[in-house]
């Protein structure tokens, strides 16, 4: 009979720490790294933008289908909840730290939907609207005093981020 | 010690190209030469037995096989390359149920989109310069689940064998 309370641990080699010691004394790697990473990261913000517009333009022929359906068609429900959460993981990185937070807010309230009703697509249209509008205006950031008033009143709907 | 990250050889697992160029861009300029992409579970796994990868950073959501499937073939299947390969999972799933599945599966570390230069960068150096152990349990293999500081000095809470130096595949544990 084996012991289901038997553990074991190993401990295999640190073969990265190796692979990656360049003999310096410093520790970690050289900071102007870092900073070079960053600036790459500026450089191609303008390819995720554009990447952003396109997923905010799918978003609103979503929306058109989401209230044609009156919120009935869960394939279309689920496409808005991915296209959403593409814009949650991307849009700091393209400088739009607005649409990350209503990319979250949107996708915790599809996904706490088992129904959906009149006033259920209209909160999904708020949010519809307020990406687009974001996008549309070029609203870069995360502080701008409208978004932030609107984004509030949507999580008071929605709820916090956990 | 300084580190210079060329010889790393990278796997980004991710469908979104957006993505993976993002990722790819920084790795580049972190002085990492060798990023191999793969778009899902799946072809992650025949690029892993295509040549060898120190470190993979998979995302959670793809198609036909997500990311925590393939974290469970690469710890558990019987043709796995490595078992004991780092994995970053890379996502937008932040609420603390979805982190404890992840970490269930045998993920090493997490990366909360949206990434930032800086994070990847922190996981990164975690995986090198702070490896965990590895655990085999009834139910589970996987790193410690347990965090490092937990340091206990007390009498022995359950029956533990310790392997040191593993390095195969499938190494035996010293026996206790």
């Amino acid at each position: 009979m084996t012991d289901d309370t038997k553990v074991q641990i190993f401990n295999p080699p640190n073969r990265l720490k190796s692979a990656v010691d360049d003999g310096r004394p410093g520790k970690g790697i050289d900071p102007n790294l870092l900073a070079k990473a960053e600036k790459a990261m500026e450089d191609v913000k303008p390819q995720v933008e554009a990447h952003m517009k396109n997923e905010v333009a799918w978003l609103s022929e979503l929306m058109a289908k989401v209230t044609a359906s009156g919120g009935q068609d869960r394939a279309i429900l689920e496409e808005m909840y991915r296209t959403a959460f593409e814009l949650k993981g991307q849009g700091t990185s393209a400088g739009y730290g607005m649409l990350t937070r209503f990319g979250d807010s949107l996708c915790r309230y599809i996904e706490a939907q088992q129904n959906m009703g009149a006033k259920e697509v209209a909160i999904v249209k708020a949010h519809a609207d307020s990406i687009a509008a974001i996008m549309g205006r070029a609203i870069k950031g995360d502080s701008n005093p409208i978004g932030l008033a609107i984004a509030a009143e949507l999580e008071k709907v929605v709820g916090r981020p956990t | 010690m300084g580190y210079n990250l060329s010889k790393l050889r990278v796997l980004i697992v991710d469908d979104s190209k957006n993505m993976r160029m993002l990722v790819k861009t920084i790795l580049n300029a972190l002085g990492v030469q060798t990023v191999r992409e793969a778009t899902d579970g799946q072809t992650a796994l025949q690029e892993l037995r295509g040549g060898p990868i120190d470190v993979v950073i998979v995302d959670w959501v793809m198609e036909p096989m997500d990311g925590l499937e393939f974290v469970r073939q690469v710890r558990t299947a019987e043709d796995s390359p490595n078992t004991f390969l780092p994995i970053i999972m890379m996502t937008g799933h932040t609420e603390r149920n979805r982190i404890f599945k992840a970490r269930d599966s045998g993920v090493t570390e997490f990366l909360a989109k949206p990434i930032t230069a800086k994070t990847l960068l922190l996981r990164l150096t975690n995986i090198i310069e702070n490896p965990r152990p590895f655990v085999r349990a009834k139910d589970y293999f996987g790193p410690d689940r347990r965090r490092r500081s937990e340091d206990y000095s007390g009498p022995e809470r359950r029956g533990t064998n310790r392997a040191e130096g593993a390095a195969t595949k499938d190494p035996k544990p010293v026996q206790a």
